[in-house]
Formats: C-alpha cells, sequence, structure tokens
C-alpha cells in the first residue's frame, strides 16, 4: 500500500514539474515622447527550422514531428538619443562646432510578420494537423527567433558604421543650418 | 510480481497523462541558423513619439467586416438606382396623383381617395421601372450585376425583386436580412484570436529637408522647418513584446507580442489565414495610434527636442536659438482629417482627386509662396503614397482605389 502510495507521489511529482502556461498579462497602453535620431538601418535575414509535433491521444507513445521552415528577415534602426546630449557635450569657437554625441545604441527591432515566407515544399505547416497546439508551437518558434537575432546582433559589430553614419548625417545636418565646421566624437 | 506491475501501470498512466497535458510539451528547438546582413542604409529618420498598445482580433470579426463591406456596397447601389428611378418623369400618372392629394387635402382621410393614390403611386412605380429597365446605362448595369451577384441572381430577376409598390428601400432591407442568414449559416467554423501587442513610432523623415526647407530667422534665435510633415516610420508587433529595444535576455515575465486567445483544437487554418489574421492586428494597432492623436505628440516632441539640440549651439555669440517651429504642409492637413477613422471614404477620395488634378497642374503660391512647380510635385507625390500606406485598404471606398490606380498609371 505505501509503494502504492510512493508511486503515486512519484506521479504527481512528475505532473507538477511540467511548465504550467503563463497567465496572460495585460499592457497598458500609453504614448510616451521620444527624442531619438536613427541613422541607420540594417536589414537582417535568417531561416527558422524546427520540428512541430503532433500530439495525437491514440499514438500517445508515437510523435510525429514535423520540420517547418521559414525565411525571415528583421529590420533594426541603429542611432543616438539626443535627449542624452547636455550643455557639457557641446563647445563652439566660431562656427566650428565640437559635438561628443552619446554611444550609438539600437533603437527600433521590427521583425514583421509579413516577413515570414515558408520554404515550400520543405515544409508544409497546412498539412499539420491539430490548430491550438501547432500554432503555439509556431510562435514558440518564431519567438526563439527573435532572441537569437537579437544576441547575435551584437556580435555582427555595426557600431563603428552606425557612428559613420550618424556623423555624415549630423554634419549634413548641421551645415544646412550654418555649422560648416563640425567635429564629432562619442562618449565611450 | 503484482508490485511490479502495479508500478508499471502508475508510470504508464504518468506518461500517458503528460502527453494529454497540453503545457508538458516538448520544447521548441530552432535549427542553428546564421543572422546575415541583407542590407545597410544610412538614413536620417527623428522618432519624436512612441504608442505602446494592444489589440484583440479574430478571423470571425474579419469575416464580419468583409460582410458589412458587401452589404454597405449592396445598399449604396440601390440607393442610386433608387435616386435614378424617382427622377423619372410620367406625366400622365403625375398629373392624376398630384390631383388626388389636392383632393384629400379637402377631404382628408377619405378612404377612397386613399385607396386611388396607393393604386396611381404603384402604377407610377411599375412605369418608372419600366422605363428604367429599358434605358439603363452602363453603370447602371453594373451596379444591378453587384447586387445581383450578392444575392446570387441574374441582372433581370433583381428588377423583378423591386415589387410593385415596394422601394427600394425595401429590397435592401431584404438584401440585408437575406445576408445575416447566410452569414449565420455559414459563420466560420475554425476561427483564431490573438491579443497582439505592439508599439508604434511616429516622427520625421529629416534626409530630404534642404535649402528650400530650413530658414533661420533674421534674428537667427528661431529655425523654421517648412513643409515638414509627420510621418509614422514604423508599426510593428514583434512576437516578442518589449518597452526598450535592445533587450536581449530571456525575460520570465516577458510579454508576448501575438498571444493566441483562441484556435480550434481540431481546426486546420492556414498559414496565409495566420499571417491575415496578423496583418489585420497591424492596422488596428494603427488605426488606435492615430486615434491617440500620435501625429500631434510627434510634432510637439519634435519641435521639444530640435530646440534642445539647437539650444545648445548658438547660431551667433551669445544668441542663442530659443524657438523651433516645424511647419506642416498644405497636404498634411487633408491627410490627418481622411486618416481620422483610418480610411478614405466616397466623398474624401472626390476631394483628393480634384486635389491632385489641380496641383500636378499648377503650383499653388499661396501654400509655397517661394518653391517651385516641381516641389510642389514632390510632396503631392508623397502625399498619395502616404495614403495609400496609411489607410486599412479593405475598408477604403472603390472610388479611392480607381484614384489610386488612376494616379499609379500617370505617375508611371
Amino acid at each position: 500500500m505505501f509503494r502504492s502510495f510512493y508511486s503515486l507521489v512519484f506521479c504527481f511529482l512528475l505532473l507538477s514539474g511540467c511548465n504550467r502556461s503563463d497567465d496572460r498579462q495585460f499592457l497598458v497602453t500609453r504614448i510616451k515622447s521620444a527624442a531619438k535620431l536613427a541613422t541607420m538601418e540594417v536589414v537582417l535575414s535568417k531561416i527558422v527550422a524546427f520540428n512541430v509535433s503532433q500530439r495525437r491521444a491514440a499514438l500517445i507513445f508515437k510523435r510525429a514531428d514535423k520540420m517547418v521552415a521559414f525565411n525571415t528577415e528583421a529590420t533594426v534602426k541603429f542611432g543616438v538619443d539626443l535627449s542624452k546630449i547636455t550643455n557639457n557635450d557641446i563647445s563652439t569657437n566660431g562656427d566650428t562646432v565640437s559635438v561628443k554625441l552619446p554611444s550609438v545604441e539600437l533603437l527600433s527591432f521590427n521583425y514583421p510578420h509579413e516577413k515570414f515566407i515558408e520554404l515550400y515544399p520543405i515544409s508544409d505547416f497546412d498539412a499539420i494537423k491539430n490548430d491550438e497546439a501547432k500554432i503555439k508551437q509556431l510562435d514558440e518558434g518564431f519567438r526563439k527567433a527573435e532572441l537569437d537575432i537579437r544576441r547575435k546582433i551584437k556580435l555582427l559589430q555595426l557600431e563603428e558604421e552606425a557612428k559613420q553614419k550618424t556623423s555624415a548625417f549630423i554634419e549634413q545636418f548641421l551645415s544646412k543650418t550654418g555649422f560648416n565646421h563640425i567635429s564629432i566624437s562619442y562618449k565611450e | 510480481m503484482t508490485k511490479i506491475v502495479t508500478i508499471a501501470l502508475l508510470s504508464g498512466l504518468s506518461l500517458f497523462i503528460i502527453g494529454l497535458i497540453p503545457s508538458c510539451k516538448k520544447k521548441i528547438k530552432l535549427e542553428d541558423t546564421v543572422v546575415s546582413v541583407k542590407e545597410i542604409k544610412g538614413i536620417g529618420e527623428l522618432i519624436s513619439a512612441e504608442y505602446y498598445g494592444e489589440v484583440l482580433s479574430s478571423l470571425s470579426m474579419i469575416e464580419s467586416e468583409s460582410i458589412d463591406t458587401v452589404l454597405s456596397k449592396s445598399i449604396r447601389h440601390l440607393h442610386q438606382l433608387k435616386t435614378k428611378v424617382d427622377t423619372i418623369i410620367t406625366f400622365r400618372v403625375d398629373n392624376r396623383i398630384a390631383k388626388v392629394e389636392s383632393s384629400l387635402k379637402q377631404k382628408p382621410g377619405n378612404k377612397r381617395l386613399l385607396k386611388k393614390l396607393n393604386r396611381l403611386i404603384n402604377r407610377r412605380e411599375r412605369k418608372r421601372l419600366r422605363y428604367f429597365k429599358k434605358n439603363l446605362t452602363g453603370d447602371e448595369k453594373a451596379s444591378l450585376d453587384f447586387v445581383g451577384d450578392v444575392l446570387g441572381e441574374k441582372e433581370k430577376d433583381v428588377l423583378k425583386n423591386f415589387k410593385a409598390g415596394k422601394t427600394i428601400d425595401s429590397t435592401a432591407l431584404i438584401l440585408y436580412k437575406e445576408e445575416i442568414k447566410k452569414f449565420k449559416e455559414n459563420q466560420i467554423e475554425e476561427d483564431l484570436a490573438y491579443l497582439a501587442r505592439g508599439t508604434v513610432r511616429a516622427g520625421y523623415d529629416l534626409t530630404e529637408l534642404d535649402s528650400l526647407n530650413i530658414f533661420v530667422s533674421p534674428s537667427r534665435d528661431t529655425i523654421y522647418f517648412l513643409d515638414l510633415d509627420p510621418i509614422l516610420l514604423e508599426v510593428s508587433i514583434n512576437p516578442y513584446f518589449y518597452f526598450e529595444c535592445d533587450t536581449t535576455s530571456e525575460l520570465t515575465d516577458s510579454l508576448y507580442g501575438f498571444d493566441l486567445v483562441y484556435a480550434d483544437k481540431g481546426g486546420n487554418v492556414s498559414f496565409d489565414q495566420i499571417t491575415q489574421l496578423k496583418t489585420e492586428c497591424k492596422d488596428k494597432l494603427r488605426l488606435e495610434a492615430l486615434e491617440r492623436d500620435i501625429y500631434d505628440i510627434a510634432h510637439d516632441n519634435a519641435e521639444n527636442s530640435l530646440l534642445g539640440f539647437f539650444k545648445l549651439f548658438s547660431l551667433e555669440a551669445g544668441q542663442p536659438v530659443n524657438k523651433v517651429i516645424i511647419a506642416h504642409s498644405k497636404y498634411f492637413e487633408y491627410k490627418a482629417d481622411y486618416l481620422y477613422d483610418g480610411r478614405i471614404d466616397a466623398t474624401e477620395a472626390e476631394e483628393i482627386q480634384s486635389l491632385f488634378d489641380e496641383d500636378k497642374l499648377s503650383l499653388d503660391e499661396l501654400a509655397f509662396p517661394l518653391q517651385t512647380h516641381d516641389y510642389q510635385l514632390d510632396l503631392l507625390h508623397k502625399f498619395m503614397n502616404d495614403l495609400h500606406r496609411e489607410t486599412l485598404q479593405a475598408s477604403n471606398s472603390p472610388l479611392w482605389r480607381d484614384v489610386w490606380k488612376q494616379y499609379l498609371s500617370q505617375s508611371n
């Protein structure tokens, strides 16, 4: 009897080790003011491939996994936050201006679903049954892909190029308002 | 032996239950693929307002909206036809009706006169319809074809449905009731609903500024940016939703961008349908941002940020910039008006057409006193493209689609 009891406890522990689905959170909608100057746009591409499992009650010990693959694109914008420029960052001498800009940062990340193109016939998402399970797995796959892209952006070392583009834009912009000699540097 | 069998059965039962519980799922493992740079380009966008919002949409909501569009269109066609029919003059019957009405004024409520009036009105309707049938124009035939397609009937049968004594309004009502009935019978079985969270960013594209747009006041304390209109720089709903862009950690309390609310367990929704629904969510988010006056906020914030930026400089020693003014082009007022409800109706489409025709030919010297006609044309083209990009295409009047097609063919 005790062994049966322990077996039941074992089953309970096994089941409680499974992840519970997240409670749905709600967003407080709001409009926020911003002062960001985006000076470089980068389009990144990534092939996203993973297995979607079909769960059938009748074949509970046999999972039929199907591979799905999509060509995806993300667009990221780099630039500077103008609100971080202070009095101490600017000095003028006649018509020569020295500007110390804040370091360039990632200002926006856009991973639009319209750019998710299925690689047919390698992938056939429509052939997979069971909507709720397959759609959840699909969305989970794209979330992981987003995290992967965000991690790998740093490895691409785009900051130098972003600085060059920012300097070029600011020089051009300031020259239109009468500043012809501009020296730009960046804070560390 | 019994104990071994019991433990085996209990373990098997546990695995069975695990397999059934959706939350105990196999984790998704991505194939390790590279992230490659496809394109890099220089831009100059001032992001001055960001809207964080949440919308809900489902496939059945899209379906019901498209039915509404078809119904409104059908009823509009019928009203146009009614107007035409009502203008048909039938001299003899009209005279007789006028006489009976005048007699009714002297003998109000007279049953014989009322019956006679009804008979004459019915006769007039029949005559009008008969005349109308014989003299249909191309547009009227097209309208009847459209209504016929919705009703599943041919053009001549549609006219038969305008029964003697009944106005076209009644036919419109019959049509509406039939469509509601069809909608309920064919109600979408495989539904899908998402709660979507995203960001709309608005601001200004500063790359096109030149000497014709930027003016400095004689006292050198005010900078004017002329004909600079705010635009929606980005509408994004990503798989994950973050308030700050630069986030790489997998936060345990992170929000999903697309959060599945409902999907039929046994259904078979296609990938295209999922994409269509997600696009609908984006359109709704865009409309919400516009309803919250994101353009006005972007304008005010841009003036403040640029003022803060220029204030740090001295145009002359001891003469810092005190004011930055961003003036919209004449087209922005039209755009803000049209985009208020996210769609272009027939009246607005006509206004746009006449504005385009006029400004294509000649310079509006009042709006652009210092600029050339080419300058005006550039802004005009930008205006047309912004309207196309920033409206909910499916809800626009068909007249706008014609205007847009005409504009494209003229531009090419």
